[in-house]
């Protein structure tokens, strides 16, 4: 088996829109090793999503493919057709979206859709429910057998979100990609969806979220985003104690978690994202380097 | 004849009271012993068939004040009954039993001209910035619509438009877009200077940062801050984000299931949290340190339905400290501190 399960290479991705190319991803490089977790931060369109979509093989019809390479346990995805890549999705890929009520089919139960996702393994159905209660029990869902009748409307949010990682874990992904799970859920059931994805030992998860406490928490590696390429990448703990691009200064600066004591102004970061329809030449980043904070090198 | 208490409509308003001349007023909202109760879904069939179901509590027994200039967290898990108490105080959501005191007038479920009268001193800011803007008027048209609701001379319409926004960090250009083509950030922006236009003395503020990314975020609380000390204006500030609450804050209510579990000086509660689940709450915030990971989760299970309120304290049921005493009577407010109150049996010391 290959050190990283997932090995993205100078990955570049645009969409066609009426003012030209958007250049959306322009060489990213991201490994996430087997066993491990990896989280990615950024702000809203740093091209967080794109990527999900690119290993998905999910991309949109006007997004063109400029070049880099995805691996998946060392079998490239780009390129693979149709039919190859049906093969790996909820196999070797499985996805936890945001929004829970959305990845369900509302009007079929639970252990109907939960059985559906099995359809890969010729085993029995009544051994496929046996798996399901099995894994309900594992993400601590109380009082399994009952789920299995119920429809998804009538679950908590938090309670989908954990039918939700019991379904992608159900599949035994070689990676499982987690994109904002814990967005829309209170900040109690976050803590325990973190504890709960933390324990899934073996288990190689990528996980996207713009919340940086829960990257620090649940996170071995981090890489931080910014306009479509990757600027800081290294060991979680290492990133947030000793962030070296003043992107990811200003990202944890801003974030009201990181201060101890309230009152005064947060800081913020000025300026805005540069337009990747022209993207600057150079460092992205460089347009508001009047800002950059005295001792900082450079990148 | 259907049962008078069941349904919000036939809510029977509570008594309309003015204070006694010459009695000062301290705060500048106060909620007494607030109740909101809704009948509970399909109740209708159930009494045509003769039973008669008791009615949802969505709020019991509220009480809270809030001093001018000041900012109010109130803060909870879903379906704690934040928002509902925010409806109620802007006259959205009727209520069966307590009483609102704005400045000096006592507000009921009844008369329209009072509650119009409020909204000309308060304000709201809706939680999702992007549906509380008309898609079909313009930003300098929606922020200058309390104004001629409230029918107030703003003279030049344009020149009103300009300032309310340059007065939230937006171009005065942008009088003439439309919602659809602001950013999120924008269209938050546009809904605070639209609460700010008729200068009130109280906005309530309902998750004023959900989905916004960090540097946003910072943005509109600092915008907000900022506002509070050139204008005066008091802040309720609705929130389930506690890194939030600690930073902008000065004092900080929490719900639980519809009732007040600890109200007190921000900066005393997050230091030292009376209540069993707002110490938990604290404890599950992320920290940012990876160093400081938590073991676990500091709290097991969900909120409990609404359908079904356990007995006693409403929290036994996730509290690692309950007792029999806590399964079976309801506690009431002690004081712990000055100006810190918790609802509990055994307080955390």
């Amino acid at each position: 088996m290959a050190d990283n399960v997932l090995d993205i290479g100078d990955l570049h991705v645009s969409y066609a829109t009426d003012r030209g190319p958007l250049r959306v991803l322009r060489g990213v490089g991201l490994t996430v090793a087997t066993g491990g977790i990896t989280g990615i931060v950024g702000e809203s369109g740093c091209g967080k999503s794109t990527l999900i979509a690119a290993i998905l093989g999910l991309l949109p019809g006007n997004a063109e493919i400029g070049g880099g390479s995805i691996r998946l346990d060392g079998q490239e995805l780009l390129g693979l057709d149709e039919a190859g890549m049906r093969l790996l999705r909820g196999n070797g890929l499985a996805l936890i979206s945001q929004n829970p009520m959305a990845a369900f089919n509302p009007v079929l139960t639970i252990g109907r859709q939960l059985t559906d996702i099995q359809y890969r393994h010729a085993i029995p159905t009544a051994l496929k429910r046996q798996r399901i209660v099995d894994m309900f029990v594992r993400v601590g869902i109380v009082d399994p057998e009952r789920r299995l009748a119920a429809y998804p409307g009538q679950l908590s949010g938090g309670m989908l979100q954990r039918v939700a990682i019991a379904a992608a874990l159900l599949t035994r992904p070689r990676l499982l990609i987690a994109d904002e799970p814990t967005t829309a859920l209170d900040v109690t059931l976050e803590a325990q969806i973190l504890a709960l994805l933390r324990a899934q030992h073996g288990t190689t998860i990528l996980f996207i979220s713009h919340h940086l406490g829960a990257v620090a928490t649940l996170c071995d590696q981090v890489a931080v985003m910014y306009a479509g390429t990757v600027v800081e990448t290294g060991p979680v703990a290492k990133v947030f104690a000793d962030p070296r691009h003043p992107y990811t200064r200003r990202l944890i600066a801003a974030d009201p978690g990181h201060l101890a004591i309230g009152g005064g102004l947060l800081p913020t970061i000025p300026g805005r994202v540069p337009d990747l329809t022209q993207p600057p030449s150079g460092c992205v980043f460089a347009p508001p380097a009047a800002w950059r904070w005295r001792g900082d090198a450079g990148p | 004849m259907p049962d008078p208490d069941a349904g919000p409509a036939r809510c029977r308003p509570w008594p309309t009271r003015r204070l006694p001349p010459g009695v000062a007023m301290t705060g500048l909202l106060e909620i007494n012993e607030l109740c909101v109760r809704v009948p509970r879904p399909g109740a209708l069939w159930q009494r045509l068939g003769g039973r008669n179901p008791p009615p949802l509590e969505i709020l019991c027994g509220v009480t809270l004040d809030l001093a001018a200039g000041e900012t109010l967290a109130l803060v909870g898990e879903s379906g704690s009954g934040k928002t509902t108490l925010a409806r109620a105080i802007m006259g959205l959501q009727p209520f069966c039993a307590g009483s609102i005191r704005f400045e000096q007038a006592v507000l009921t479920g009844r008369g329209r001209r009072r509650w119009h009268r409020l909204r000309r001193r308060a304000a709201m800011i809706f939680q999702d910035a992007v549906a509380s803007l008309s898609p079909r008027l313009t930003v300098g048209r929606l922020v200058t619509e309390p104004l001629s609701i409230h029918g107030r001379p703003m003279g030049d319409r344009a020149a009103e438009a300009g300032r309310l926004l340059s007065m939230v960090g937006l171009s005065p250009d942008m009088a003439g877009r439309y919602p659809r083509e602001l950013s999120g950030g924008q269209a938050r922006r546009v809904t605070v200077a639209r609460a700010l236009a008729m200068e009130p003395r109280l906005v309530i503020a309902d998750e004023p940062t959900a989905g916004l990314d960090v540097s946003v975020q910072a943005e509109i609380l600092n915008l907000m801050t900022g506002l509070q000390r050139d204008l005066g204006v008091a802040y309720l500030l609705i929130t389930h984000n506690l890194a939030v609450v600690r930073h902008v804050s000065h004092r900080m209510a929490v719900l639980y299931l519809g009732h007040l579990v600890e109200v007190g000086a921000t900066a005393a509660v997050t230091a030292r949290p009376r209540h069993p689940y707002t110490a938990a709450l604290l404890a599950s915030e992320p920290s940012i340190d990876p160093a400081r990971r938590p073991a676990g989760p500091a709290l097991d299970g969900e909120v409990p339905s609404l359908f079904d309120r356990p007995p006693g304290c409403a929290f036994h049921t996730r509290c690692r400290r309950a007792t029999d005493l806590c399964r079976t009577l309801q506690p009431q407010f002690l004081p712990v501190d000055t100006g810190h109150v918790v609802a509990c049996h055994h307080p955390l010391d």
